[in-house]
C-alpha cells in the first residue's frame, strides 16, 4: 500500500477511535445521570 | 453496552477493510473509496429527515411533547450525517473534479437540503412556548421532508450532473465489484447502528433534561 493512503487510513482510524471513545463516554455519563435520579 | 462495543469492532473492521481489502474503484482510483462513508452518511441523513417527520406527524395527531422532543433530536441527527455527506463528497470531488465546491447540481441541491433545515433550528430557537414551538416546527419538518426525495433524487437527475450513480437508471443495473459490495453494505449497517446509538443518547439526555425542568417548576 502507498505511503499516502496509510497514512490516510491511520487518520481515519484514529479520528473514528476517538470519537467512538467520546461517543461511549456520553453515553455513560448519561446512564450515571439516569441512576443518580433514580437515588 | 455490548452493542456499542460491537459497533466499534464492527466499524473499525470497516475502516480497515476499506483501505486493506476492498479494491480501488473503475475510474475514480483510491478516492473511489470515500463512497464507503459518502452514500451510508447521505443515507442516514435521509432516514433520520424521515423520522423527524413521522415523529412530527405523530405530535399534530397527539400533542405528546416527547413526539416533538424525538422529531428535534432526528432533525438534529439528520443534519449532522448531511453535513458529513457534504465533507466527504467535498473531498472526493477535489480529487475527482479539482475542486472542493463547483456547484454541480448534487452539491447546491445538498446546500438547500442544509440551509432549509438549518432554518428548522432557528425556528426552534425563536419559540419560547414550548407548545406553539412543537406545534410550529412539527409542522415546518413535515413541509421540509417533501423537498429532500426532491433535492436528493430528483433534481441531480433532472440536470446533467457529473456526480456518479451507482444505479444506472438506462439498463436497471448496479455495477459494484463483489468485495466493494460487502464493504459497502457493512459500512451501510455500521452507520445504521451509529444513528441508532446516538440517537437513544441524545433522546436519553433530552428526556432528562425535561424531567429536571419539569422538577424545577413545580
Amino acid at each position: 500500500m502507498a505511503k499516502g493512503l496509510s497514512f490516510v487510513l491511520a487518520v481515519t482510524l484514529v479520528t473514528w477511535i476517538g470519537l467512538f471513545l467520546y461517543i461511549l463516554r456520553v453515553d455513560l455519563k448519561v446512564r450515571e445521570a439516569e441512576r443518580r435520579e433514580e437515588i | 453496552m455490548l452493542g456499542p462495543l460491537i459497533l466499534g469492532v464492527w466499524m473499525t473492521g470497516v475502516i480497515i477493510a476499506s483501505f486493506l481489502y476492498m479494491p480501488a474503484t473503475q475510474g475514480l482510483g483510491v478516492m473511489g473509496r470515500i463512497i464507503v462513508y459518502h452514500v451510508p452518511a447521505a443515507w442516514i441523513a435521509v432516514l433520520a429527515y424521515l423520522m423527524a417527520m413521522v415523529n412530527s406527524l405523530g405530535y399534530l395527531r397527539r400533542g405528546q411533547l416527547h413526539l416533538d422532543r424525538q422529531a428535534q433530536v432526528n432533525a438534529e441527527l439528520g443534519t449532522v450525517f448531511c453535513l458529513l455527506a457534504t465533507v466527504t463528497g467535498a473531498i472526493w470531488s477535489r480529487g475527482a473534479w479539482g475542486q472542493y465546491w463547483n456547484w454541480d447540481p448534487r452539491q447546491t441541491s445538498i446546500a438547500v437540503l442544509l440551509m432549509i433545515y438549518a432554518a428548522y433550528f432557528v425556528l426552534r430557537s425563536a419559540i419560547d412556548d414550548p407548545d406553539r414551538k412543537a406545534r410550529l416546527s412539527a409542522v415546518y419538518a413535515v413541509l421540509a421532508f417533501f423537498t429532500v426525495p426532491f433535492l436528493v433524487f430528483i433534481v441531480p437527475r433532472i440536470y446533467f450532473s457529473l456526480h456518479p450513480d451507482l444505479i444506472n437508471l438506462s439498463d436497471r443495473s448496479f455495477n459494484m465489484d463483489s468485495r466493494m459490495l460487502k464493504v459497502f453494505l457493512a459500512s451501510l449497517a455500521g452507520f445504521t447502528g451509529l444513528y441508532a446509538w446516538l440517537y437513544k443518547i441524545q433522546i436519553r439526555l433530552e428526556n432528562l433534561l425535561y424531567r429536571l425542568e419539569m422538577k424545577r417548576s413545580e
